[in-house]
């Protein structure tokens, strides 16, 4: 756990051989400490699975569902040592994932997504325009997805300026004094793509603004998702974006709040990448047997961070395909994948139509 | 909202529910109603393309000429003598879990006469438009005009003005469930003289004899556990009478061999029929129950084998959330008494259907006659779990959607 947790080091540093046993490791002894500190995890770990102690295959780390933590409050620490609690995102009639925090957790998060983001942004604190409304980080103690990933990155920047005002309308004037205030200056930009795409392209777009952002690089992730209806390629989300709105650097991420540490950052061959202290496998959707590379399945994702709830070996509703392991041609080492999409969605239940 | 009968914009219906409310009543078991039905039910019949969609076949089969002369004659019989008369317009809610329901509710109340409204879901489905396809074609023809023109069938996003709407021309108001959607509607007030049918949330259960499962042939087996596949698989195990749970009558060591037995036949079937079919929405939507259920303290184990094979939930006593949160999806709670009378006190009114293999008769009256609760509405053989019925959770349609006439002269 210590190797993987040299936060100075580069996070994509250790290859297969060097990162297996302490992941696997480090692991057991979270699904040891999530057994003997929550009461619901140790029941499913009896019921579901034969517990083999002994196996030094991270496919043998038992695993959860991510759709579980919208059905149960699951935790590992006592209800007074929760600080921060992370919902996922979904309207009040939907359920929502609810992800409890203690202080241990919520640091070792801070300190990995800054050691993850190094690589992108350097060490110093760019000028920052985040890509949404200030609304969205309004609660401080609960956050939904959008406010935990806002606050969670905008540490990471200085000056920040949100681009949407309360209607969701692009700040043209703000955003004007802005870039002149900043005009040699490399800028991060950060929102979520959907966000970013509805109402930051499709306004400059259908009121014909042309804006350059100069020196910019554009953070963005929570998922091609919501685009399933419009069907906007990432290459033509890259493509449109540098040339419409001038930004040199696009750069990726995957990640859920179910597990925090996973953020898998896009290399500049347009892979995501695993770092040191997470780790993923892709299984078959129905049999749920571990599959090779190259093969698409469903998207199950290892952290070390979740210590105060079992959320360390989660299998999700993404479908993504491994490509390889440290040998992507960008030079980091770790695993590096595709994501494809969500699985299609569910059935109605029950009898009735009633709203949901 | 959309309007699928008379084809016409949602400004139109309150002329449509007041041309429909003006329109005479049928009679009961008109040769024309009857004719149109027969229609119905060849049209499906002599369609080969229609094979692929047994629950459509089954619909057909049961609105099939010789069952309609049968119900007529069950009609007659029971009203000897008696004044009966349709209630006149009835608005039907169908459920959105079996497609083929509303078409049931929709007959029957024809076959009786009565005119009517019908809310289908709003949710895409096939089936659906394939029906909804065939009838309103059938309406079309000329000699069906005094049908067609005493027929609405629509589809609304829940919309309580909409529902009011709806309401205030009916006579009748039939929910097909589920709680919440009843919950729902009932806010909305009906005319005062209407009255009004629901359906609401059941659970239903299969009950098996060890004994009777041990002395079976293999040939026997095969068929019970093919009829068994059919009761639970059919719609994705969502029926209210979907069997979810399963009552294993006898000692432990025979309930022992015979659930071996009974899981490895039935295991088999699974794998010949779903193979193909299984979503993999699905087996995560399993998963995620079956770590639910893990987590309860009355559920002793879960079977953890991967896949779309049935998965098993052992379970000490069955209680009310593990019931509210079962969804389907091949999953089984299992228990075990030791006789059909401890079996009794699980039972209660939100209980519809038993399954059964390996009882006589007078031992399941027995059951019922000391039912401490209200609960259970049919028992049927394993295999006849979704076979409809005019008699439905304790409901005979037939004598709700008409009224008696009493003439003292």
């Amino acid at each position: 756990m210590n190797t993987l947790f040299d936060l100075n080091s580069f996070p994509y540093s250790l290859n297969r051989v060097e990162k297996q046993k302490s992941m696997v490791d480090g692991l057991k002894k979270l699904t040891t400490h999530h057994k003997d500190n929550c009461h619901e995890y140790s029941s499913i770990i009896t019921k579901i699975y034969n517990f083999d102690l002994e196996s030094e295959k991270i496919e043998d780390i038992p695993f959860l569902p991510v759709s579980l933590f919208k059905q149960m409050e699951l935790k590992s620490v006592n209800d007074n040592a929760v600080i921060k609690t992370l919902l996922s995102s979904g309207t009040s009639s939907q359920l929502r994932s609810k992800i409890y925090l203690d202080s241990y957790t919520s640091s070792l998060q801070q300190k990995t997504l800054f050691n993850n983001i190094q690589p992108i942004v350097g060490s110093n604190r760019l000028p920052m325009i985040i890509i949404d409304n200030k609304n969205a980080v309004k609660d401080r103690a609960t956050f939904n997805a959008r406010g935990a990933g806002i606050l969670g990155f905008s540490i990471f920047g200085r000056d920040h300026f949100y681009l949407l005002d309360d209607q969701m309308q692009v700040d043209w004037d703000g955003l004007s004094v802005f870039l002149e205030k900043h005009k040699n200056e490399k800028i991060l930009l950060f929102g979520f793509t959907y966000v970013i795409w509805k109402y930051l392209y499709q306004e400059s777009n259908n009121k014909n603004m042309k804006i350059d952002f100069g020196d910019s690089i554009l953070i963005h992730g929570g998922g091609w998702k919501n685009f399933l209806a419009e069907e906007v390629k990432k290459s033509t989300f890259n493509i449109t974006l540098k040339d419409k709105l001038g930004i040199v650097k696009i750069v990726n991420y995957y990640g859920m709040i179910e597990q925090v540490g996973s953020i898998f950052f896009e290399c500049e061959k347009g892979y995501f990448h695993t770092p040191n202290y997470a780790d993923l496998l892709i299984r078959d959707p129905i049999t749920f047997e571990v599959l090779p590379n190259r093969v698409k399945g469903i998207i199950q994702v290892f952290s070390l961070l979740p210590y105060s709830y079992p959320g360390h070996s989660l299998i999700t509703e993404d479908l993504g395909e491994i490509i390889g392991e440290d040998d992507c041609q960008c030079g980091n080492k770790g695993k590096y994948f595709n994501v494809i999409g969500r699985l299609p969605s569910a059935e109605i239940r029950g009898c009735s139509d009633t709203q949901r | 909202m959309k309007v699928f009968h008379p084809e016409s914009n949602e400004s139109d219906l309150p002329q449509i529910f007041l041309e429909i409310q003006e329109n005479s009543l049928l009679s009961p078991f008109s040769a024309l109603i009857k004719d149109f039905i027969q229609d119905f039910s060849q049209t499906i019949l002599t369609n080969k393309a229609m094979r692929s969609y047994p629950d459509l076949i089954s619909l057909a089969y049961w609105f099939r000429k010789s069952n309609i002369t049968q119900l007529s004659s069950e009609f007659d019989d029971r009203n000897k003598g008696r004044t009966i008369l349709p209630r006149g317009v009835i608005l039907h809610f169908a459920p959105s879990n079996i497609t083929t329901l509303f078409v049931y509710s929709w007959f029957i109340s024809l076959l009786m006469g009565n005119s009517n409204i019908i809310r289908v879901s709003s949710k895409a489905n096939i089936t659906q438009d394939i029906l909804l396809d065939i009838i309103i074609n059938l309406l079309r023809k000329d000699e069906y005009l005094p049908i067609r023109k005493r027929q609405c069938i629509l589809t609304y996003n829940y919309d309580s003005e909409i529902t009011k709407l709806l309401s205030s021309y009916c006579d009748t108001r039939v929910i097909w469930g589920g709680d919440n959607t009843i919950k729902e509607i009932r806010k909305i007030e009906v005319p005062p003289h209407a009255t009004e049918m629901v359906f609401s949330d059941k659970f239903s259960y299969s009950i098996l004899s060890a004994p009777a499962i041990i002395e079976l042939e293999k040939e026997k087996l095969i068929q019970l556990v093919e009829n068994f596949y059919n009761d639970a698989y059919w719609f994705n195990q969502r029926g209210c009478s979907s069997p979810k749970a399963i009552v294993w009558i006898g000692s432990k060591d025979e309930v022992s061999q015979a659930q071996s037995v009974f899981w490895r036949a039935l295991n088999k079937t699974v794998i010949k029929n779903e193979k193909h079919s299984v979503s993999p929405i699905s087996i995560m939507q399993q998963f995620s129950a079956l770590c639910f259920y893990a987590t309860k303290n009355n559920v002793i184990s879960v079977t953890n084998e991967y896949g779309f094979l049935p998965k098993r939930v052992a379970i000490s006593n069955l209680t009310e959330d593990l019931k509210e949160n079962h969804i389907g999806e091949g999953i089984f709670l299992e228990l075990t008494f030791s006789s059909l009378e401890e079996a009794n006190n699980l039972f209660h009114y939100k209980d519809q259907t038993l399954t059964v293999f390996g009882f006589e008769k007078d031992e399941l009256s027995l059951i019922i006659k000391k039912l401490n609760k209200r609960g259970i509405d049919r028992i049927v053989p394993i295999g006849q779990a979704l076979s409809f019925t005019y008699v439905w959770d304790g409901v005979n349609l037939m004598d709700n959607f008409t009224r008696e006439i009493f003439i003292g002269v």
